[in-house]
């Protein structure tokens, strides 16, 4: 019987190192995103099975979601989260397209991105991730804040 | 992907059909589905918090139309708020027990505006 799926947020760039927070910025005073504007693009990779061990489960059916923390799964209690500030952008499969979002994704509650490559899953054989753009776009009614909510990437295995 | 609440057509169960999903380690539902087919009874283990649920929760969704191998969100209430209960997939058979985790890895994301 294969172990359930080793699912881990990492860097692009060599060594790929896991990355625990995804903060996002824009061009205002202290890195404010200014209203009406989009932050930065955090890029990153999802992976399954990093380290290529034996017996790994395909992580299925994987689809990105943002909830108002990283604790309470299903949660958009906040502006930021019911009104997708969060976009996200699938670009690849293990570097390859097909199938990939050739746009960003708007995000938050129960509007969820699913995985557009590989079908959707994480395959666990050995070493395989999606490459995901985030980014942040403040409406320009937004009044001034900051938030901290969770990017969340669900899934499922079977046995 | 299906929504519980897009559902239609109640379809009939075996009784004492059961799916059992474990959440990412220490975390175990018990989801058990009646004879009937109408309802499903999700029961959390007392020693687990599931979702800020202490110990119950009831789906309001009849449950239906069930092809196999599909995967379906299963949507409670807490508090008056629907939630996420679990993701559930069917089995090849609608009869039988089968192992299912339901699995997520969150990361904080934060920026000011």
């Amino acid at each position: 019987m294969a172990s359930s799926p080793v699912v881990e947020w990492r860097q692009v760039a060599s060594p790929n190192s896991v990355v625990s927070s995804f903060p996002l910025s824009g061009s205002a005073f202290s890195g404010a995103i200014p209203v009406g504007t989009s932050s930065n693009v955090f890029s990153l990779r999802v992976y399954n099975n990093f380290a290529v061990a034996a017996s790994i489960a395909d992580a299925l059916s994987c689809v990105l979601a943002v909830y108002d923390d990283t604790i309470h799964e299903g949660q958009a209690a906040t502006t930021a989260t019911s009104a997708k500030y969060v976009n996200v952008q699938v670009t690849d499969y293990n570097g390859i397209s097909t199938g990939a979002d050739s746009a960003y994704y708007a995000i938050g509650g129960a509007t969820k991105h699913p995985l557009p490559v590989n079908g959707g899953t994480l395959g666990g054989a050995t070493a395989n991730y999606a490459t995901v753009n985030i980014k942040v776009v403040i409406p320009a009614t937004a009044t001034q804040g900051n938030v901290s909510q969770g990017l969340w990437i669900e899934y499922s295995s079977t046995s | 992907m299906k929504q519980w609440s897009d559902l239609a057509d109640p379809v009939t169960l075996d009784p004492g059909f059961s799916v059992y999903l474990t959440r990412q380690k220490c975390e175990k539902l018990a989801c058990g589905f009646d004879g009937e087919g109408m309802d499903v009874i999700l029961q959390a283990p007392e020693d687990v918090q599931f979702l800020s649920f202490t110990r119950y929760a009831q789906a309001v969704s009849t449950l239906v139309d069930l092809p196999p191998k599909w995967l379906y969100t299963v949507f409670g209430y807490a508090l008056g708020q629907q939630v996420i209960l679990a993701r559930l997939s069917i089995p090849d058979k609608i009869s039988g027990t089968r192992e299912i985790e339901h699995l997520y890895l969150p990361r904080p994301v934060s920026f000011p505006w």
